[in-house]
């Protein structure tokens, strides 16, 4: 959500640049003046062993209570994040007077709440979450000698104060348990019941450092955990407390858990001491944080007062399980987790406990956060379950892919939904929604209202089109980009009060168009063209590659309007037709840099090759081999580095840059460099504005609803083709010596021989 | 300046035009051929009775590479020159000898291996439009006679004559210079110097499209120069036009010391300069020419072109 109009490829540097910066984020040290909550070790219980689901939905609330206060105050709450076991499906704060933000302290996140001064007031943190049960783990039986060390690097897995695995006398215990024992799966084991049968600590619970407990044999959940990570980083594995929350009971919750993980080699194992768990958890564990940390920093003094609520919820209330879900956050910076954060791509939901109606919103960058936020709180108070999906990009290919993309991955929540709404600069979200035609996804009762700018066959078109193929009740398009609020109130308006769409659109004054039972129809003699169509979208064939290849002969009349009517000397004719359409996947920004990377390469080995003095047929495959290396090697850096639109790069027409490249360098030895540059200038000049031509104009709609434009294309070639008029840049080409007359410059001595 | 571009609106000659009006028009397909090929080009002219620098050995395959290079051991100065070449590229010019290395026009010398290399380029397509296989062949040097001579830096200029159904309408001279690298060829970066086709003497000229007044080289005034041979110069041109059949041509001549006017070669799609170097647009010419009943004879239709051009001249 934080991306607003930045385009992509900035975004992308962006990130690069401050990708180290992340890495290197320092544990922040605990301020002094701040106060620490140490919540573990109230709840010690021995974990009973309940029947439990596979994979179970909560929905979590953290309340924090702020009084009044005339200074400055921070609170700073660890918060949950994905990892293999728990999935954090939505996230949601709520906090008046209050700034807030979430920082990535890897590998925990941090919410966090400032303000200059406050008034009492109480500020929400909402989760929801999904935990699934893993089986367990089995323990690599191999020497912890040879066990690899954890990604993460050995920090914070060091001795601490309450940690002191370096204590000769944990040192000594250590081996006393272990043994001869040298195999990872025999020590951690041993070490693991040893713990566990410690007594629960007696009420009130002394120090609880590892050493203290382990003297005693009797802690907390927090000192045993505490003592067995001394243990294990002891014995020489790397171990890490994990502090959490056991979810389940009813009511207000202020007490955390604490276990631990261990390093097996290729991931981390949790063991829980207290509660009885080896190798595996329940799934009413939820993991905050991970190391031995204070669970929530507040300025000192505060008279802090929180608590978690807690409801299990069900599947169909949270959301559907299949996809893999980004982390979602209403504000603030975005964590760089599980490589999520390289796309302004979102799903961000909001949940309410029981919902009157559910709808999704899909929306791109021409829509600003502020109104997507405040149509979820809108929605969270009206009972109305929402869930938002965003891609942002300036592209309209990108634009339209990932929300594609987004729609196809959560199929499950939009098959629910009362209404989809969607909200795109022009038809991208549309094409997107025309992803659920392809999977045979109908929409029986529910809505499907879709604002963009488009032209009204166009619109007309598409939105029968996708009533034909999702048959929903009613496909309600707006033909020009409105405010999404009153789109929005409309919504709420249907739904709530059974509104019919016109009406209220009438009402709002928004000029819509309704396809439905009782709405506008496609003319009799276009429906065999839809139906056509709609056999495509219905056999797998994606609409939006099919309309892309039938704009290229309008990208191709443009060129010839560029040779013939101006007078543009470029390499090549089909050069700037193939190069625009890559420029589509790659988006403009990258599409220039990989253009002019590719080029300058090969420009230069070219040079070096003619030293070879190689018979050009040879030298030309030679670039190819060149072309085809820089980009293999580009789109692996576009892996490694996740810069998505260098994956797409591998439909860079290679050859035509090889020719590109061949051509400069013909006509860098004919015509000088400055004039090969003049005509590489110029083609990338004319892909761009292509580029530009069929990222922008609605052409992919035109064709669409006319496909007959294509017959156009060919009468105006014709005529182009005819057309003997002087070239723009000849005007400007003969202007110069034109301009003077003949008289002035002729010599006298031209006069006397004639006259002779 | 909004005159100067109706000028141009109405009588020069765009690529447009030149290509629907002209070219399609009255340059047959099938007799593109000849021009586009060098040795095809020469034996037309030959059969036209049309004077050009002669061919000394035409190279087809890479084998015969090897044997080819023995042969030019023996020449002192040739011309090296793809059969479907255009624009000048894939040219090399030897001048002389400096030991067993070749010197080029431009004073830098090439040895055997070099020549093998760019006889192996030329047949592999190099300099051919699309890469087609080529011919190489190997010409007389031309030796430019002083007059014009005088005009060139390093290299050979020449006279391109623009015919028109067979008559004389538009010519130039093309002086080579620095820029260009001893060839005459205007988008090098040649010279052109516009003739009146009247009285054989330069009138304007222009370099990369601009005008100039004096050679950027050599410093030396460029109008008022009457070209030597100018009868035979245009007489030469119109019949090689006759010899190939083309309708719409410009037949580069050249004046060598020992042979006088030769063809150099003729061009199928003559560019559009020549109307810069003349400060005079084509079409007025080609109206007319294409009105006119045409006079059999060679020489009544050198004697239209020039009246032709007087006409125009005086008009203006
Ligand atoms: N026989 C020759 N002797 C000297 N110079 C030559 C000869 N042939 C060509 N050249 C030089 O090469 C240039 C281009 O030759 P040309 O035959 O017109 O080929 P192109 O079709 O490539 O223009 C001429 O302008 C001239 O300077
Ligand atoms: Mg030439």
């Amino acid at each position: 959500m934080r991306v607003m109009r930045i385009p992509p490829a900035v975004v992308v540097g962006v990130f690069l640049v401050t990708a180290p910066a992340w890495a290197r984020w320092p544990e922040p040290a605990h301020p002094g003046d701040d106060t620490e909550v140490f919540t573990g070790g109230e709840e010690t219980a021995q974990g009973s062993a309940p029947r439990r689901p596979a994979l179970a939905f909560w929905k979590l609330r953290l309340t924090l209570r702020v009084p009044a206060e005339e200074r400055p105050v921070r609170i700073g709450v660890l918060v949950p994040l994905s990892d293999g076991r728990q999935d954090v499906l939505g996230r949601r704060t709520t906090a008046p007077g209050f700034h807030f933000r979430e920082t990535a302290i890897p590998p925990n996140l941090r919410a966090e709440w400032t303000a200059e001064r406050t008034a009492a007031s109480t500020a929400t943190y909402d989760l929801a979450v999904r935990i699934g049960e893993p089986a367990v783990t089995p323990i690599p039986a191999e020497p912890i000698a040879s066990l690899p060390r954890p990604p993460e690097g050995e920090a914070g897995l060091a001795p601490t104060p309450h940690i002191q695995s370096d204590a000769p006398e944990v040192k000594r215990r250590m081996q006393r348990i272990v043994g001869r024992a040298t195999r990872l799966d025999e020590v951690i084991w041993s070490l693991y019941q040893y713990t566990a049968a410690f007594l629960p600590a007696a009420d009130p619970p002394g120090p609880q450092d590892a050493v203290t407990v382990l003297t005693a044999r009797r802690g907390t959940s927090l000192g045993r955990a505490r003592t067995l990570t001394a243990l294990l980083q002891a014995a020489g594995v790397p171990a890490r407390l994990v502090g959490g929350l056991r979810l389940g009971s009813a009511g207000e919750k202020r007490a955390t858990n604490s276990w631990v993980e261990a390093w097996t080699g290729n991931g981390w194992v949790p063991l829980d001491p207290a509660g009885g768990y080896f190798a595996t958890l329940p799934t009413s564990y939820l993991a905050l944080y991970r190391g031995d940390l204070p669970l929530i920093v507040h300025t000192a003094g505060l008279e802090l007062d929180y608590g978690f609520a807690i409801r299990q919820a069900t599947r169909r209330a949270v959301e559907e399980g299949e996809e893999e879900e980004e982390v979602a956050l209403p504000a603030g910076r975005r964590p760089v987790v599980r490589g999520a954060g390289r796309q302004p791509v979102e799903t961000h939901s909001t949940y309410v406990s029981e919902p009157v109606a559910s709808v999704v919103l899909i929306v791109d960058q021409s829509v600003p956060e502020a109104v997507t936020d405040r149509i979820l709180g809108e929605a969270h108070d009206a009972a109305i379950n929402c869930v938002l999906l965003t891609a942002r990009f300036e592209s309209r290919y990108f634009r339209e892919s990932y929300l594609e993309r987004l729609v196809v991955t959560n199929l499950a929540l939009i098959r629910q939904a009362h209404l989809v709404l969607v909200a795109t600069a022009d038809d991208a979200g549309l094409y997107a929604l025309l992803g659920l035609g392809e999977r045979n996804v109908r929409l029986d009762d529910a809505r499907i209202i879709a604002a963009g700018a488009m032209g009204r066959p166009a619109a007309l078109m598409l939105g029968s089109l996708l009533y034909h193929l999702v048959q929903p009740g009613e496909v309600v398009l707006v033909n020009r980009h409105v405010d999404l609020l009153p789109l929005w109130e409309l919504a709420r308006a249907n739904l709530i009060d059974g509104t019919p769409m016109g009406e209220e659109a009438a009402r709002w004054n928004i000029d819509a168009l309704v396809l439905g039972e009782a709405g506008a129809r496609l003319p009799g003699w276009r429906r065999p063209l839809m139906l056509l169509w709609a056999r495509a979208v219905r056999a797998q064939v994606p609409l939006s590659a099919l309309t892309l290849i039938l704009i290229l002969p309008i990208i191709a009349s443009l060129v010839v309007i560029a040779r013939i009517v101006v007078g543009l000397e470029t390499f090549g004719m089909f050069g700037p037709v193939i190069v625009s359409l890559a420029f589509i996947t790659t988006g403009l920004q990258w599409g220039l840099v990989i253009f002019v990377v590719i080029v300058g390469l090969g420009v230069l080995l070219r040079a070096g090759l003619q030293r070879l003095r190689l018979q050009a047929v040879s030298r030309l495959a030679i670039l190819i081999a060149l072309v085809s290396a820089v980009m293999g090697g580009l789109t692996l850096l576009g892996a490694v580095l996740g810069i998505g639109p260098l994956l797409n790069i591998s439909i860079f027409p290679m050859v035509i840059m090889s020719n590109v490249i061949e051509n400069f360098a013909a006509s860098q030895v004919e015509l000088g460099t400055a004039e090969a540059l003049r005509m590489t200038l110029a083609t990338l000049f004319l892909s761009v504005a292509c580029y530009l031509v069929v990222d922008q104009a609605g052409l992919q709609s035109l064709v669409l609803a006319f496909p007959e434009v294509l017959l156009l294309t060919v009468a105006f070639d014709v005529v182009l083709g005819k057309w003997r008029g002087v070239r723009l840049l000849e005007y400007v080409r003969f202007f110069r010596t034109m301009r003077h007359g003949r008289e002035e410059a002729a010599s006298g001595s031209t006069a006397e021989v004639r006259r002779s | 300046m909004i005159a100067a571009l109706r000028r141009i609106r109405s009588e020069v000659l765009g690529i447009n035009r030149r290509n629907h009006g002209y070219l399609f028009a009255y340059n047959p397909r099938a007799r593109y051929r000849v021009v586009d090929d060098k040795q095809a080009t020469k034996v037309a002219l030959a059969a036209g009775g049309v004077r050009a620098p002669s061919l000394r050995h035409v190279c087809e395959a890479q084998w015969q590479v090897r044997r080819l290079a023995a042969r030019l051991a023996a020449e002192r100065e040739f011309v090296l020159k793809p059969a479907r070449g255009a624009g000048g590229a894939g040219i090399v010019v030897v001048v002389g000898r400096r030991g067993d290395r070749f010197v080029k026009a431009s004073g830098a010398t090439l040895r055997a291996r070099d020549l093998e290399a760019h006889a192996c380029d030329v047949l592999a397509g190099a300099y051919s439009p699309g890469g087609r296989a080529d011919r190489m062949l190997v010409e007389e040097l031309v030796v430019p006679e002083p007059v014009l001579g005088a005009f060139s830096y390093r290299g050979v200029p020449d006279v391109r004559v623009l015919v028109f159904r067979g008559v004389p309408v538009l010519a130039m001279v093309r002086l080579p210079t620095r820029r260009s690298d001893g060839r005459a060829n205007l988008h090098l970066g040649g010279v052109g110097v516009g003739v009146d086709l009247a009285s054989g003497c330069t009138t304007f000229a222009i370099q990369a499209g601009h005008p100039v007044r004096v050679h950027p080289d050599l410093g030396r005034m460029l109008t008022g120069v009457a070209v030597p041979a100018w009868p035979e110069v245009l007489d030469l041109a119109v019949r090689a036009a006759d010899a190939v059949g083309l309708g719409f041509l410009g037949v580069d001549v050249v004046l060598d010391e020992r042979h006088g006017p030769l063809v150099l070669e003729l061009n199928a799609r003559p560019g559009l300069g020549i109307q810069m170097a003349n400060r005079r647009g084509l079409r007025p010419l080609l109206e007319r020419v294409a009105r006119a009943s045409l006079p059999v004879s060679a020489g009544e239709r050198v004697a239209l072109g020039r009246a032709l051009a007087y006409d125009c001249g005086s008009s203006r």
